[in-house]
């Protein structure tokens, strides 16, 4: 019996080590930079957190006219032209995370001052 | 009675004169009249705008739940000479219709015919109409799209943990609360792409497998490999000793683990039950114990509100458990029941 029970000790302990571990999310460490904004148009360069179940990313501004859409394999991207809403300084991006199987695994919505 | 005929000639001193004569007798009334008749005009061109605010929208409200349903909440001045107000609905699969009068608050009565409402005003001039719809949402794979065709200005509140991925328009205003996207858009036609942001899974003990280096990765499964035949070996001994008793306990639990209760089953448990209870069950036990809520509304082509009742009430009787599965309401029948009982 006791042999057992400091087995289990020992399973409770090494899943407890490894269960604590800090899992980045995904999309969970999102960077943007905002550049060259005139008062119509900025640069924008968004970096994120490395996924591995990531193999796509699909990066959108909604608040462009029209709606720009970019594809990446990277954990970054730089996009151009972005412009905010008419009469405010904000502007609406996207981030979508695909898997090997085309499958949406994570989705984050991005509101972004360009008069930073 | 022949009517004489007069030969008219032109009198040659006028011509040479140059004057002008007008006849006076008439005008007096003429410009007492005058005044009159602008006034009248004048009352007229400004009443004409007032009858046509009658039942115009003053404030347009629209929130989109995570179910794909719409909550609409408009204010409308009506006239209050009227008995009766016919309002057009957005759809004519409307849930939860509600009219209240805005200054007293009170509840008022109306009648829905398709895609319009007939409410009666009792006099009111301002109401306030509320109720949910499902003719503005679709879903295409993981994709939602808004579709609506205002006819004035209105507010939008996304769901939370949506994503707008794509908008046909741009909206005059916008502003987060909280987790939500508030849109101020322009009156017309608008459609708005949406997804819901994806909670990822924790990561349970079995995955982080393959981050581990082979030394702890040997470990973890070596002391699983030598806990299982630790505890095979307690088995056994405790086997020979009560082998009898084992075998009943084992048998039991897997008898509860793995059946699932038939609906006849269910319904010799609860003989009370309500018919259209017992029909959903039947259609839960058929589709392996377990539906989406949504799909039950779609089954029995009932309104939301009825669905929700009719579910919780079966979850009263303890009949089945409700949890969330990808943001909806998964009906699942339970297996405990008869040892409850």
């Amino acid at each position: 019996m006791k042999v057992i029970a400091s087995l289990g000790l020992l399973i409770l302990m090494t899943s407890m080590i490894f269960g604590s571990q800090a899992f980045a999310e995904p999309l969970d460490n999102i960077k943007i930079f905002v550049s060259n904004y005139d008062g119509d148009s900025a640069t924008v360069r968004i970096t994120w957190n490395y996924d591995d179940k990531a193999t796509n990313y699909k990066i959108g501004c909604v608040s462009c006219n029209p709606n720009t859409i970019e594809f990446t394999t990277g954990n970054s991207i730089t996009f151009n032209n972005v412009t905010p809403f008419p009469n405010s300084s904000f502007a609406m991006l996207y981030v979508i995370t695909y898997d090997s199987q085309n499958e949406i695994t994570s989705a984050k919505q991005l509101i972004v001052n360009l008069n930073q | 009675m022949n009517p004489e005929i007069v030969q008219i000639h032109r009198i040659e001193s006028l011509r040479e004169d140059g004057m002008l004569f007008v006849r006076t007798d008439g005008i007096l009334e003429t410009m007492v009249k005058a005044p009159l008749i602008l006034a009248g005009l004048i009352i007229v061109s400004l009443t004409m705008p007032m009858q046509t605010s009658f039942s115009s929208t003053r404030t347009l409200d629209l929130i989109i739940q995570s179910d794909g349903s719409t909550h609409v909440t408009s204010e409308i001045d009506v006239d209050s000479l009227a008995s009766d107000f016919e309002l057009s609905l957005f759809g004519s699969s409307v849930d939860n219709f509600v009219v209240f009068e805005v200054i007293s608050g009170s509840l008022l009565s109306g009648d829905i015919i398709e895609d319009k409402a007939i409410v009666r005003t009792l006099g009111s001039s301002s109401i306030v109409v509320d109720y949910d719809i499902h003719d503005l949402i679709s879903k295409e794979g993981r994709i939602w799209t808004f579709s609506f065709d205002s006819p004035s200005n209105y507010s939008l509140l996304m769901p939370e943990n949506s994503v707008i991925i794509g908008m046909n328009v741009l909206p005059n205003n916008m502003e987060q609360i909280d987790e939500q996207i508030k849109l101020e858009l322009f009156s017309g036609p608008t459609q708005i792409d949406y997804i819901f942001g994806i909670t990822p899974e924790l990561p349970t003990t079995n995955q982080p497998e393959y981050i581990l280096d082979f030394m702890t990765a040997g470990l973890i499964i070596g002391s699983i490999i030598t806990a299982s035949i630790g505890a095979a070996i307690l088995i056994k001994k405790k086997q020979s000793k009560s082998s009898s008793q084992v075998y009943v306990v084992e048998s039991s639990k897997k008898q509860s683990e793995s059946q699932s209760l038939d609906a006849d089953t269910i319904f010799n448990l609860r003989p009370s039950m309500r018919e259209d209870d017992k029909e959903i069950i039947k259609f839960i036990s058929e589709n392996g114990g377990q539906v989406f809520e949504s799909d039950l509304r779609k089954k029995f082509l009932q309104p939301r509100t009825t669905m929700w009742r009719a579910v919780k009430r079966l979850e009263r009787l303890d009949i089945v458990e409700i949890y969330k599965k990808d943001l909806q309401n998964m009906v699942k029948l339970r297996n405990d029941l008869e040892e409850e009982n």
